[in-house]
């Protein structure tokens, strides 16, 4: 088992190295991507000084970028996962190598598992990344200094194991409608809509917000606002904890269910191969 | 015989244009994509201006929010040409059909402009569409000015396809389409204030978005059709002895700006076209 998980890592990693250019873009796009609704705010409020007033009065914590960057490290580190393994299911199936892959003796699961193992490492990667280059350019970094941060990575953690369920779920419908592109670009504004990216999700209206704590990471990112910047929990810490814990099960099954589904399907049909 | 060379390139315009949008019709999710994947990015960004808003500004006609509408109305339009008209060439040397396409007896500057157009008859729905979008999200629409705003957006959108015509020059040969693309693009997200008012900026921030010709279109259009005075050039100038206005001013900028980007892109890209061909790279993924 090991091994195949080591050998799809190695594989993927090489593949990776060979495109640097995207690894500076992919840190650069969330903190630009911040910039955006921080330098609106000033235009709105007149002001950076009055757009901090502005801010806690409506959310509760004068640290807009931090609360921004978060949202912002989250939503990458979603559609990271997202991407990454929808489009490497689809890569495979386009270069036609998805169907030797399954022809292997090696369990599916394992691959599957080793894959999953190197898209978290890698949006991992770029989580860190974003969190340490915004820090350094808006002066975020000794509020993150402090225990209640492994709180917050616990929170994110449980939200990652989850995902990467709900990853596979959409490489399931990618390999089934094909569309793979158009799928994950529609995909990314709905996560960053729903999660809450640059606000809290209380805002929203409550059947939204209902939909919206589907998605596992919307938990996540809310209480880790909550715990850095001692903001509302989504419920309570216990409540949202024993959901996260409920999702970590549930999403993954969900996935390896329908990921059986389209892969029987698939192979019935023929269409493991197709382009 | 001009005319007849005119006519012949508008209906070969027409027919490519339509052969495209078959393509792209043949793909309903990304067709779809297109029409939600707008409505939801006008969320993302409208929520958190919410949570700046002072609670008068909401009842403010010329609102920040309407800077976003317009700007990102233009900035698709930016978008379009940077995509179709450099991308589409790189997606089609990839496909390998770049080389077969050019062999055809056609005018090879119609070749990029047709997936111009193809993108912009997919688009004029969703165009038409976004601000009232827009309004019904936020509850703010203006419109002023609209025949002098739609002059300035043809202008604008020549220029456009001048960059558009560069931008394929130098992809025919660096190859990495999509990476420079987005990193364009998002340089002008942020220095050509395309979702915030220029008086947003920070200094140092300002003095390269006047750097940029980008920002200029942005800024005539989007102050002309909220009907304010342009943000970038904001005093009246003195040249040869004439005064203009700062909306006059900033109106022959932009003509300028078009002339040289058209140019300098017809230029490169019948060079790297040429250099292209003598190296047999057309065809090279």
């Amino acid at each position: 088992m090991l091994e195949v998980i080591k050998a799809v890592f190695k594989l993927r990693w090489k593949y990776t190295v060979r495109y640097p250019g995207w690894a500076i873009f992919f840190i650069f796009v969330p903190i630009v991507f911040s910039l955006i609704p921080i330098i609106l705010g000033w235009a709105v409020a007149g002001g950076p000084q009055q757009a901090t007033i502005n801010f806690k009065l409506r959310v509760g914590t004068e640290n807009y970028t931090l609360f921004m960057i978060l949202g912002s490290a989250v939503w990458v580190l979603s559609i990271g996962v997202m991407w990454d393994f929808g489009m490497w299911l689809r890569e495979e199936q386009e270069m036609g190598t998805l169907e030797q892959l399954l022809l292997t003796p090696a369990n599916i699961y394992h691959i599957l598992l080793g894959s999953t193992i190197f898209t978290v490492a890698l949006s991992a990667t770029q989580f860190i990344s974003v969190i340490l280059f915004g820090g350094l350019m808006f002066g975020f970094l000794p509020e993150l200094a402090k225990p209640s941060t492994l709180l917050a990575i616990l929170y994110l953690v449980l939200g990652i194991v989850p995902l990467t369920g709900f990853a596979l779920l959409i490489g399931c419908l990618i390999v089934s409608i094909r569309e793979a592109e158009a799928i994950i670009r529609l995909l990314e504004p709905i996560i960053a809509f729903l999660v809450g990216v640059f606000y809290p999700i209380t805002i929203m209206p409550s059947f939204v917000k209902y939909l919206a704590l589907l998605i596992p990471l919307t938990i996540s990112l809310q209480d880790m606002r909550a715990v850095i910047l001692e903001l509302d929990y989504v419920f309570n810490p216990y409540l949202d904890m024993m959901i996260l814990l409920t999702y970590c099960i549930v999403w993954p099954s969900i996935a390896m269910i329908t990921y059986r589904y389209v892969e029987r399907k698939a192979k019935k049909e023929g269409g493991l191969g197709g382009y | 015989m001009v005319i007849r060379d005119a006519m012949k390139n508008i209906r070969l315009l027409g027919r490519m244009s339509l052969y495209l949008l078959r393509i792209s019709l043949r793909y309903p999710v990304n067709f779809v994509a297109d029409f939600i994947e707008l409505s939801f990015w006008i969320l993302v960004f409208y929520f958190p201006v919410i949570l700046f808003l002072p609670q008068q500004a909401m009842e403010g006609s010329a609102s920040p929010v309407l800077y976003t509408l317009w700007g990102f109305f233009i900035f698709m339009l930016i978008s379009d040409t940077i995509w179709s008209i450099a991308g589409g060439l790189r997606y089609d040397q990839m496909t390998g059909i770049l080389e077969q396409n050019f062999l055809a007896p056609i005018n090879e500057f119609i070749y990029p402009l047709a997936r111009l157009f193809r993108i912009f008859i997919r688009d004029i729905p969703i165009l038409i569409a976004f601000p009232i979008i827009f309004w019904a999200i936020t509850g703010f629409f203006l419109i002023k000015n609209l025949a002098l705003a739609m002059y300035i957006l043809a202008v604008s959108l020549m220029g456009f396809i001048g960059f558009g015509y560069l931008y394929a020059g130098l992809v025919l040969t660096m190859k990495r389409s999509a990476m420079s693309a987005n990193v364009i693009q998002f340089l002008i997200m942020i220095f050509s204030a395309v979702f915030y008012p220029f008086k947003a900026l920070p200094e140092p921030m300002l003095t390269i978005s006047k750097l940029l010709p980008f920002s200029y279109y942005i800024d005539l259009f989007r102050t002309t059709i909220i009907g304010t005075q342009p943000e970038l050039i904001t005093e009246p100038m003195n040249i040869l002895g004439i005064t203009l206005s700062p909306f006059i001013a900033e109106l022959i900028l932009i003509h300028i700006f078009t002339a040289i980007f058209l140019a300098i892109g017809a230029i490169t890209y019948e060079k790297m076209l040429i250099k292209a061909k003598r190296e047999g790279t057309l065809h090279t993924y």
